[in-house]
């Protein structure tokens, strides 16, 4: 009587019940397709324009911008010179998670944090704008400041908050990956089993 | 019967689930990777070809990785297991016994490459970098684990010990993948990193992918000069391996 | 065809001179040497015993004359091919049992021969009928595709036996052949081998510590220690080397007169009471003595003098020199068995009824 390889047989059937949950999922990912819920797409109003001595920061994008994890949404603002001499310094954003409650990293959020403005003459205005990635899902705030390079005793200029509400980007199957991810492990792990479970029954281990 | 030892080796690896483990186990981390790596890509967090790169360059690890585990008992673990003595009075000479083993390996390698190509042109979707991530991956990959194969097998024949040698091959490994995988790119932008870039082949193989698949230079004039180190590189490893498999001789008793 | 014909020429010219042949072999690794200065002669088609303690270097001639390890000075040859120039010709024609064989367990026994035979490039179709063959000589057909990783060590043996013999060999090296085997097992592998000797014409080179199993098959033996040949030749020849007085056992009846007389033997003996009306007594014949003329004219002797003092004779023996007294004599190891005490008692290991010794 042939004592079978007893570990070897529970691995074996492992591999083997693996192998069919595997096949299953990808054929049902096949079958019904990959699904995604989007949010509604970013909305955008304007907002009204604070000022902080000479210098004036007015959001000409909308105070609320509503967007799903993934998009990218433009942030733009004016920077009005509304005094009597020259003034330059760097404008730069800074969002801050509302719930978490906490400022975030813009590393991934935005590649230019700061417009460095040389000279912005009297009675000048010059366009703002950042391209800020929404990466995670949440309510933030967005504050556009300005520092000025003659006065770095004062508080920074702020303009009118802007609310931002992202949206979780739910794709369980992005590139339609799943049916690879599942089904090359299935296959291998089906061929594998096969080839030495008929093994197994040509030598005797298995009956 | 030519190649019989290369044949009984293929076969002994996926009989005894060996080379089979490996293989399903590469899979499976390279569906994580590439399921994690698409998930960003909806984020818009990474380019697709840093995906590609990344993927890459685990494809090429995991490869090497392998191979020096398996070859570091491809000798010793035949005289632990007493079957070389036998394997050594047939006709079949040292240094067939040691290419059979390195052509099985390389095989493994194969296989294992063969099962990363669906997941290459996946997450390379939408890009004109399916046919070239393809390529280079296959090419570099083949290259090093024929190099590390055939150094860790000379360990092996040597050491006559697989924890010996395969601590050794891993060190070697180790020392040549750091750069790659652990330096921020500021540390090799210093004069030593650069030097350590320049003669360290996985490092050629590495930055050539970057090269290709972050910087789209895809052609292989261009990559000739990464190309180049990587293959004498191998080349110096094969003739190590031949001049060291001259003859083999078994343990004395002790 | 003409390939065929050197094939079958350089057979027949190993059947010829299938002997081995040594002149001063000699081993050293680092700190010590395994084996110094060796000469050897096996004749073709003998049945060579190889003895020597654990460490005597057995195993490392063994493997200098396969080829398997170079020797460090001396000569030798196999079958006429030099084991250093001519390695890879002796082993094509020769085979080995090494005392701890190894086996690839994904492999069943069928597959194990067959990769055999291919690396020996036999070709295929020869190859497995070869196999088959084998295992059924060896009593392992019924298991033949069963995994190797299954076998016991018996069988494991015995598929070392038959991968030995899968390239037809000439000449066989045997490292303790029938370790681990039960007895039916040793009986049939002796028997394999003698066939071998006795239809094939192969020289059997047997190297064990089971010297009854030397003893039965070999007729020429050769003892080695720490590296050194001790002694080689016949038994009959080893017996007159040691230097082992021959002994003739008489046993006598047990009467008062007959206990007074073995007193004053005027031989060099012993006596024991076996009981049951008996006393045995051991007469150690002068060595030079122990050719077979000499023993005979002691036998006469002994009874000669048994009849003048009237000493019943129950029965007289002249038991030949084992093989263990010659291979303890000249290796120097402790004891005949004699001085090693059981903590049993004769009679509880049915040995004898009753013993006292006399003197």
């Amino acid at each position: 009587m042939i004592k079978t390889g007893h570990g070897f047989l529970i691995w074996t059937t492992i591999f083997r019940l693996l192998a069919i949950v595997m096949i299953a999922i990808s054929a049902l990912l096949i079958v019904t397709g990959s699904y995604s819920i989007m949010a509604l797409g970013a909305t955008s109003q304007s907002s009204t324009t604070p000022s902080g001595g000479n210098i004036m920061l007015e959001v000409t994008s909308q105070p609320q911008i509503h967007g799903v994890a993934g998009q990218i949404i433009k942030v733009e603002a004016k920077i009005t010179n509304t005094g009597s001499s020259s003034a330059g310094g760097i404008a730069y954003i800074s969002i801050v998670d509302l719930i978490g409650k906490v400022p975030i990293d813009l590393e991934d959020w935005s590649a230019e944090k700061g417009l460095y403005i040389p000279t912005i003459q009297p009675g000048q205005s010059l366009p703002l704008e950042w391209n800020i990635r929404l990466v995670k899902a949440g309510s933030y705030t967005v504050d556009i400041l300005f520092n000025k390079d003659s006065d770095l005793s004062s508080p920074p200029v702020s303009s009118p908050k802007i609310f931002m509400d992202v949206q979780p980007k739910l794709n369980l199957n992005p590139e339609n990956i799943l049916p690879v991810a599942f089904g090359v492990p299935a296959v291998l792990l089906a061929a594998l089993g096969s080839i030495n479970y008929a093994r197994g029954r040509r030598t005797g281990v298995y009956r | 019967m030519a190649f019989q030892l290369y044949k009984s080796e293929v076969s002994g690896s996926f009989y005894s689930w060996r080379g089979a483990a490996w293989i399903v186990a590469a899979s499976m981390i390279f569906s994580l990777v590439a399921y994690l790596l698409l998930t960003d890509k909806e984020l818009s967090l990474l380019d697709q070809g840093e995906m590609l790169f990344t993927l890459g360059e685990i494809i090429i690890s995991l490869g090497i990785i392998m191979a020096t585990t398996s070859a570091s008992s491809a000798i010793s673990a035949e005289i632990e297991s007493g079957t070389f003595e036998s394997l050594l009075l047939t006709p079949i000479t040292a240094r067939q016994i040691a290419f059979q083993k390195l052509l099985s390996i390389v095989t493994t390698w194969l296989l294992l490459y063969v099962v990363s190509i669906p997941y290459l042109v996946a997450v390379s979707s939408g890009t004109n970098l399916s046919i070239s991530a393809v390529f280079y991956v296959g090419l570099y990959g083949t290259l090093l684990v024929i190099a590390f194969s055939s150094l860790t097998i000379t360990f092996s024949s040597k050491l006559k010990s697989s924890k010996n040698s395969v601590m050794i091959s891993l060190m070697i490994l180790l020392i040549m993948l750091a750069p790659s995988l652990f330096f921020a790119t500021s540390l090799k932008k210093t004069g030593f990193g650069t030097a350590i870039e320049d003669i360290n082949p996985v490092s050629h193989a590495m930055n050539s992918l970057d090269s290709v698949l972050v910087d789209n230079q895809q052609t292989l004039p261009e990559q000739a000069i990464h190309i180049l180190p990587v293959v004498i590189f191998t080349i110096v490893c094969l003739l190590i391996l031949t001049n060291y498999t001259r003859r083999f001789e078994v343990k004395p008793i002790e | 065809m003409a390939a065929a014909n050197t094939e079958s020429l350089h057979r027949s010219q190993i059947k010829s001179n299938n002997g081995i042949v040594t002149s001063n072999l000699s081993k050293a690794y680092r700190d010590f040497k395994a084996v110094n200065s060796l000469t050897l002669n096996v004749e073709p088609e003998d049945i060579f015993g190889f003895l020597g303690p654990n460490g005597a270097g057995k195993t490392t001639t063994i493997r200098m004359l396969c080829g398997l390890v170079l020797p460090s000075s001396g000569t030798g040859k196999v079958a006429g091919f030099d084991i250093v120039k001519d390695s890879v010709k002796i082993r094509s024609i020769v085979g080995l049992l090494p005392e701890s064989s190894g086996f690839y367990g994904w492999m069943n026994a069928q597959e194990h021969l067959v990769h055999f035979a291919l690396l020996y490039k036999i070709e295929p179709h020869i190859a497995k009928k070869r196999a088959q063959d084998l295992l059924e000589k060896v009593g392992l057909a019924e298991k033949a595709h069963v995994p190797i990783s299954y076998y016991s060590r018996g069988m494991r043996q015995r598929l070392g036996l038959a991968r030995t013999l899968i390239n037809d060999p000439k000449i066989i090296f045997l490292d303790e052949p029938t370790l681990g085997l039960d007895p039916s097992g040793q009986l049939q592998i002796r028997k394999i081998l003698l066939e071998l000797n006795r239809e094939k014409g192969v020289t059997i080179f047997l190297s064990s510590h089971t010297l009854s199993e030397v003893s039965s098959l070999c007729n020429k033996i050769a003892i080695l220690d720490r590296g050194t040949l001790l002694a080689q030749g016949s038994i009959g020849e080893l017996r007159k080397r040691a230097g082992i007085s021959q002994k003739i056992l008489v046993r006598v009846t047990d009467t008062p007169e007959a206990r007074q007389q073995l007193l004053n033997l005027p031989f060099p003996s012993s006596t024991t009471n076996e009981g049951a009306g008996l006393i045995s007594v051991k007469i150690n014949t002068p060595i030079e003595s122990s050719n077979k003329n000499s023993a005979n004219y002691d036998i006469n002797d002994i009874i000669d003098f048994c009849m003048k003092k009237g000493l019943q004779i129950y029965d007289i023996q002249r038991p030949e020199i084992s093989l263990e007294e010659i291979f303890f004599k000249m290796t120097g190891l402790p004891p005949t068995l004699e001085s090693i005490d059981s903590p049993f008692s004769e009679e509880e290991r049915g040995m004898k009824s009753k013993g006292a010794r006399l003197h």
